[in-house]
Order: C-alpha cells, then structure tokens, then sequence
C-alpha cells in the first residue's frame, strides 16, 4: 500500500523546510509508544464521553476556530521506516503559553504498519478527533476541519500538545492493532504554514474519497447512489398523502 | 468540559401574540437572570425569525440554525450518500459555529428559512442538535413567536415554564387563552408551568386579572408601561443599557426571582 507515500514524504519535506526557516519548534518523543498512553493524562483532565462543550467563557485556548483555520488528516502507509514512532512534533506556540488565545490549528497523523491497507484509512479519519474522549478538550470537526477548545480547568491539570499527542498515539493504536508506528504533528504557528499543509490535505483528502468509494463498492455498496428522505419511514405519511390530494383537488377545482 | 446532563435545570420559553413586547420581555428577563447570579451558564435561543432579540441584546449574529437547516438540506439534495454521511460529525460543529458567544450568555439564534417545504427529518436532526448542545447550559430562555410548532418542531419537545406575554388588549388576552388551549387541550408543547405576563400596563390590573382568570391563566407579573424601554426600542437601543431602577426592569426582576429562579 502505497497511495500516501508521496504525501507522507511531502508532510515530511514540508517540516523540514520549515525546521530549516526557523521559529518555534519543539520535538517529544512518546517514551513508551506501545503503552497505554492514554493512562499518561492527568486524572483531571482524564477520559470523559458526552457531548458538551466548553464555553468561551470557560476556555483557556481556542484551537482552530473558523475565525482561525484548521485543517486536519490523517496519512497512513505500509512503509513503518516513512514514519518515526512516538515523535511529536509541534510548530508554533503551545497551550500552556497561549492562554486566551484563539489559534489556528493543524494537526497530521501518520501511521504505518506492514499490515495497514487503504481500508484503513476511513478508520483513521474517524479516530483523528478523540472527540468526547478527553475531559476538558472540546472537539467540533468537519471534514478536513478541526475546531477544539481547551479548558481553563484542563490547562490546570498540566493539558498540552505532548499529552495531546500520546493520547492520539495510544487512540491510534489501540484502534488498528496494525499500526506499528505514529507521529504526530502540530502546527499552531500562522495561517500561511496552514495553507501550505492545507494544499497537501485537499490532494489527501481527494483520494481519501476515492480510496472509501473504492473500499465500500467491494462490499457492494455504492457511495455515489442518491439517498432522498424517506417518506415511507414517517408515521404521517398517510395524513400528509392525504392533505397532499386535498391540495390537488383544489388546485383542479382553482383552475377548472 | 462539563459532562453532557440529560437536560437543562430551568427551561423557560416566551410567547404571545406579536407585538405585546416578547422580546423585549426575554431580553430583559435574560439580563435578570445574569444579575441575578443564579442562573449558571445562560442559553438563549432566538425562536423568532423577525431575530429582534440579537438587537434587544445589542449583539451581532453571524450565522443562524436556519443557513445550518439550508445546508442540511442543500446537502441532502446533491444526493452523494458519502456527504449525508459526513453530515453526522458537521452537525454539532455547524451548530458551534451559529452560538454567539458572550461572557455571561450564549445565544443560538433560529433565523429564517428560505427553503419551503416541510422537511420533517430535518427538523428533527435540528432540534436533536440543539437538544445536546442545550445540555452544557443551567437556564435555557427561548424567544418564540405567538405559534408554538415552531418551538416544538424546530427547537425543544417541551419547557418547565411557558410564559405567555399579553398586552391590556383583548386581541393580546384572546391569543394568550388560544396559546393555554394548544398547550393543555392540543399538547402542542409539553410545559409543566403556564404564566402570563401583562405588558405595558397602565392601571387596568383589576380588569385584567378578571380576564386572565376566565382564560385559566394564572397572573405572573405585571410590567408597567416605561418610557425608557419604549425610547429605547425607538432608537434600537439595547435593552441591557436600561437604567437599574427602571420600572420596566424591577418588575422583570421580580418576575424572574418568583417564577424562574424559584
């Protein structure tokens, strides 16, 4: 499998031509990548399901607001010597220096295993956000977008990128047994740095749609068929059809 | 980030016919309710389409629940099943992105719909949305219109307390009855608590009491007739710039402590 290859070097090239240009950069390395590295969170900021957000009023960081910008993808490749295990990579400014402020965000994921196939990607895409999973991390997401709020109360508990990180990394993992390797990338830094990565996520995301159009006609599904309202799961519908013959009578009888 | 409850604690909702001062009745009740201290993380939800509330309030709103419902079903018409599909994750970050956030209230406003047609599911999916984001907040305080469906249909199922708002005018009376009538013949709306409010009141409380008794409606305030809101309103002044001790706002005040905070 290597339909992302290109873009994971492409990702790559892109950090070091950035490394190269200076400014705020810092690395982390997961010291027990294959752990449970969700354990690693605060208790404080520890693993909580629902649907609540926080509020502005209660934030200590924005992440990517539409004010902002995001852009989010993962990329994943057969190729475990593409991607450097347990690396955490963040550009620009980090949550515990930045309160009160709304950032643009950008977050990459790479995975690689022997065994990982272009199936897998959708899973990806899907484990990228750990939405509901961390308490006092709000996550809203479209595709390719990624707006998140930090608490005022997880900033306390010690919440950052470095834990941000291993949390994804251990979500990863845990998720497809099949990933031998995963590296994280964060970009806070501008705007401009997330258009360039955002060109690279548009070109993903494209055969990303392929790849899942692909993957579910095998199962012998076809994405690309219409799928109107269903009228014939509605308990009104015989009122409806029948006030709809009421219009249609009077509308003869109007133009009769 | 607090965990998701099941519902809010207080869920409180306006209505009455057009021009008897409902919004401005909301919006000042919603400034009460923030002076008061009491009242947790405040939601108000614009259920209007005319969206006074917003400039009773004095914000500017950006984005409505309407353009999410446009785009919902934009998207269902260009009939890609993939994107339906992706339509599950974007619900709840399009519906972040229509709040306007403040430091001591949120505000969701419903907006208009250019679309026609009914499209039930949609409403549903909607109201679904609204009903999970609601639960990250203490007090929710609809602004509706004189109808109740849209409330129910697009909004929330039920409310603790319906409060209906009334002018000293017969048409203002009839709608507030017609309203009790589609809540407890019609179940329109499930509401715990029914309570009418006269607005602009000039001295006929008597009469008015008298006439609230034959609807079967309980009296749960009396708002004065006051200048300076009607100055305000001229002016489009925000209503949160009222002075303290205007009659308007100490009658909402104690309206608020007796039937909302209670």
């Amino acid at each position: 499998m290597a339909t992302f290859d290109p873009y994971v070097r492409k990702v790559a090239d892109w950090v070091e031509r950035r490394v190269c240009r200076g400014g705020l950069i810092r690395e982390f390395d997961a010291e027990d990548p294959g752990g449970e590295l969700l354990a690693a969170i605060p208790e404080s900021a520890g693993s909580a399901g629902g649907g609540g957000i926080v509020l502005q009023r209660d934030t200590f960081v924005e992440l990517g607001s539409p004010r902002a910008g995001s852009c989010a993808f993962p990329l994943c490749t057969d190729d475990p010597s593409l991607v450097r295990d347990g690396r955490i990579t963040l550009i620009g400014p980090g949550i515990q220096a930045s309160p009160g402020a709304s950032l643009p965000f950008g977050q990459v994921l790479l995975a690689a295993g022997p065994a990982l196939t272009d199936a897998d990607f959708a899973e990806l895409e899907q484990a990228q956000y750990l939405a509901g999973r961390i308490e006092g991390y709000m996550i809203r997401s479209t595709p390719g977008r990624m707006w998140s709020r930090v608490s005022r109360g997880a900033a306390k508990a010690g919440f950052d990128f470095e834990l941000l990180g291993r949390a994804l990394i251990g979500s990863f993992k845990s998720r497809l047994p099949g990933i031998e390797a995963t590296q994280v990338l964060f970009v806070t830094s501008s705007r401009e740095d997330l258009s360039e990565l955002q060109e690279i996520a548009e070109q993903v995301r494209t055969i990303g749609r392929h790849v899942a159009s692909e993957t579910w006609r095998a199962r012998g599904i076809d994405l690309e068929c219409s799928l109107g309202v269903d009228c014939k799961s509605c308990d009104d519908k015989p009122a409806c059809d029948d006030i709809r013959d009421v219009v249609r009578i009077r509308k003869q009888r109007v133009d009769a | 980030m607090p965990e998701a409850r099941a519902r809010s604690e207080r869920l409180v909702a306006v209505c009455g016919k057009g021009g008897t001062g409902k919004t401005a009745f909301t919006a000042l009740l919603s400034r009460e309710l923030v002076a008061s201290g009491r009242a947790g993380n405040l939601l108000l939800i614009d259920a209007d389409p005319a969206m006074g509330l917003p400039i009773a309030l004095g914000i500017e709103v950006e984005r409505t629940m309407g353009q999410v419902r446009e785009d919902i079903i934009e998207t269902a018409r260009r009939g890609k099943r993939e994107e339906k599909v992706r339509l599950v994750d974007m619900l709840d970050y399009m519906a972040l992105e229509a709040l306007t956030e403040r430091d001591d209230f949120a505000l969701l406003a419903m907006g208009r719909t250019e679309t026609l047609g009914c499209y039930c599911p949609v409403n549903d999916l909607l109201r679904g949305t609204i009903e999970t984001l609601s639960r990250s907040f203490d007090t929710i305080l609809i602004d509706g219109e004189a109808g109740l469906e849209q409330i129910n249909r697009q909004v929330m199922r039920g409310v603790d307390t319906l409060m209906i708002v009334s002018d000293a005018t017969s048409r203002g009376i009839q709608t507030a009855g017609l309203i009790r009538k589609m809540v407890r013949d019609d179940g329109v709306i499930e509401c715990e608590r029914l309570a009418l409010v006269f607005n602009r009141v000039q001295g006929n409380e008597e009469i008015l009491e008298r006439a609230a008794g034959e609807i079967g409606l309980e009296v749960a305030g009396w708002i004065p007739h006051d200048d300076a809101i009607a100055y305000h309103d001229l002016l489009g002044k925000p209503l949160c710039e009222l002075p303290l001790d205007s009659p308007g706002r100490v009658a909402v005040r104690e309206i608020a402590a007796r039937h909302v905070l209670a």
